[in-house]
């Protein structure tokens, strides 16, 4: 089966866009919402409240920290980085959110968003009216156990990162992590861009940016990686993940 | 005179003058945020030291050198530096080349690669033993001689002095033959028309012959190296690249260039700075960037740099790779140029077996024309009446 790489460019088509009866293909609800035996049709009072955005331009902001809370989003197309700011301005990269991901999750126990959201790239989402989906949820289970998967993954990633883990395993562990986040929508699990500027992944993972480069020219040259500009094309799939099981696992 | 420019994908031709200056400030904005940033090639051209202005160009040169590398990481290597004084019989002024060669290696990070190329294009007829000498120590590892004659005591003491590579750029095919037999050069340089397989049929048969004899590999477009040289060992290892400055041994470079109507490619931006001296200078004294004109590469600009390459530094397309690559269907991607390529298929230049169109020899000195069949705008020049191929 021949996969997209993602983000798809002008050369290759772009992600099915759903319309009034069909969900997007990245929707992050679609699956949960079908479980439950209902199509799009049949949900039109949750389609009502599905609104479409953007496009936002690479640098704009989706909300800001401290924002009032009332949706949540999904990411269409491209790429959203969440970050918080300490005390002393110094920018804390909390997550990058893949197209088919939620965006607003860390929100829910709040009325005010705890971070900001930027769009690293030209951002499509959908958004969600929060109290209307919750009531949802409660009436859909397969829903609310989705929302609660995706609530946990954003947890599990802080404390992974917290860990005592060295630099190759956290980079091996990010690159594994992108790879097995891409796969469900279709995109390659081998080979994609990192959307994401240096910077920011080596914030994320708390490493110097010049680290994070050394590590992958390293991985490069032990034939493990394939790095060009941004793309990585992932050649020893195993070995990667034998390096990032720790971390994966924790 | 400054070497020609070499073509290069997308041709010079197409870049559009205005908002260059910042979108090069950009380009390497974003290139500095690549998982792995390239590493740099710094290609300079200096302005003519005749000029009355010579003193201060330099300072200009200095402040370009310096507002260029404030944009740049400091953890990306320099690999590639190529300095060409515009001064056909001036003097070269060993104390700008000093002061550059410092300037440059406080600013940026050069990589202490014994196989890295830093190399200062210099007239034979002016320059002296003491100041070949210098060059070493100021960091050069590579000297091209510009014009001819060169003598044969110069090329040894040349090497003696620390010089890894020396290159020689020859007018004509004869003056080519006798620099290979008489001197040796790791590098040939054949420009104007001989270089150019377009102009003189069956001449470039004979003049490849010949410097073949002379155990000359031909890396093509007017280029040859002896077997054991950086570009022969990079062309033979697949590791050749044809950029902004012809061919070069490190491939996967950011080229930054600096000086009147020097090129730089950026990722996917090219962009050449300002032709004019008067223009240059007014940038660079206003603290801007001189990269007047410029252009962000498509994917269909990306793709065919890609296929280019392939061409010019493998001598093959290779096709499976780039159908992997970029997800297209080759033969239907490039249904028009394959019929702008089936004359040379029919005349035995390429071979096309399925997975990869190869280049024959006797297609070698066609190269250019063979690639230009991929440039959906170069128009009806690929074949001149006077030169058409023959059988």
């Amino acid at each position: 089966m021949s996969r997209t790489i993602f983000p798809p460019g002008s050369l290759t088509s772009i992600a099915d866009d759903g319309d009034e009866f069909r969900f997007c293909s990245t929707c992050a609800f679609s699956q949960a919402c079908l479980d439950e035996g209902m199509d799009k049709g049949a949900l039109r009072d949750l389609h009502i409240l599905v609104e479409h955005v953007g496009p936002f331009p690479a640098g704009a902001y989706v909300f800001r920290e401290g924002d009032h809370f009332d949706a949540i989003a999904a990411v269409r197309s491209g790429t959203v980085k969440t970050s918080r700011f300490d005390r002393d301005g110094h920018e804390q990269v909390l997550d990058f959110h893949l197209p088919g991901e939620i965006i607003g999750l860390s929100a829910i126990d709040g009325e005010r968003y705890p971070c900001n959201a930027v769009a690293l790239d030209r951002v499509q989402l959908c958004r969600f009216s929060f109290p209307k989906i919750a009531v949802l949820a409660t009436r859909l289970p397969g829903l609310q156990k989705q929302l609660f998967k995706l609530l946990s993954r954003g947890i599990s990633h802080a404390e992974q990162l917290s860990g005592d883990y060295s630099a190759d395993q956290r980079i091996a562990a990010f690159l594994i992590g992108i790879s097995r986040r891409l796969a469900p929508r279709g995109s390659s699990a081998d080979r994609f861009q990192l959307t994401m500027p240096r910077t920011d992944i080596a914030n994320y993972l708390r490493l110097a940016p010049e680290t994070v480069s050394r590590v992958l020219r390293r991985f490069q040259d032990d034939g493990s990686v394939r790095v060009h500009r941004r793309e990585v094309e992932l050649k020893d799939r195993v070995g990667l993940e034998a390096l990032a099981e720790a971390m994966l696992r924790a | 005179m400054y070497r020609a420019v070499p073509d290069i994908y997308p041709p010079i031709s197409r870049l559009h003058s205005g908002s260059g200056e910042s979108e090069l400030r950009s380009a390497i904005g974003i290139s500095n945020d690549d998982p792995i940033p390239r590493r740099l090639a710094l290609a300079l051209r200096i302005p003519d030291a005749r000029d009355p202005e010579f003193n201060g160009d330099m300072a200009r040169v200095h402040r370009e050198v310096d507002l260029v590398s404030r944009l740049i990481d400091r953890d990306r290597e320099v690999v590639e530096l190529h300095v060409e004084f515009n001064a056909v019989g001036g003097q070269l002024h060993m104390e700008s080349v000093r002061d550059l060669s410092e300037a440059l290696r406080h600013q940026f990070h050069f990589s202490p690669d014994p196989a890295s190329e830093y190399s200062i294009t210099v007239d034979p007829r002016t320059i002296l033993p003491e100041q070949l000498e210098s060059l070493a120590p100021y960091g050069f590892n590579r000297i091209v001689f510009q014009e001819i004659p060169v003598e044969p005591a110069m090329v040894r003491f040349a090497r003696a002095c620390g010089m890894r590579s020396i290159c020689i750029v020859a007018a004509g095919a004869e003056e080519a033959i006798e620099c290979a037999q008489r001197l040796r050069p790791e590098r040939l340089t054949i420009e104007g028309p001989v270089g150019d397989a377009r102009a003189l049929p069956g001449q470039p048969h004979d003049l490849a012959n010949c410097l073949q004899v002379a155990e000359y590999l031909h890396l093509g477009l007017g280029h040859y190296a002896l077997p054991h040289d950086d570009l022969a060992t990079a062309f033979t290892g697949f590791k050749l690249e044809y950029g902004p400055r012809g061919f070069m041994a490190h491939a996967e470079c950011d080229v930054i260039g600096l000086g009147p109507g020097s090129i730089s490619r950026v990722g996917g931006y090219l962009s050449q700075n300002s032709e004019s001296c008067a223009a240059w200078r007014l940038e660079i004294d206003t603290g801007r960037l001189s990269a007047h004109r410029g252009l962000w590469l498509t994917c269909d600009d990306e793709l065919r740099a890609e296929l280019m390459q392939q061409l010019l530094c493998r001598r093959e397309i290779g096709i499976r790779e780039l159908e992997q690559h970029y997800a297209i269907d080759f033969r239907s991607y490039f249904a028009a140029d394959l019929s702008r390529l089936a004359p040379c298929l029919r005349l035995g230049m390429v071979r096309d077996s399925g997975d990869r169109i190869a280049v024959c020899s006797r297609g070698w000195p066609w190269l250019r024309n063979i690639a230009q069949c991929f440039d959906p705008g170069a128009g009806d020049g690929r074949w001149p009446q006077e030169a058409s191929p023959r059988h």
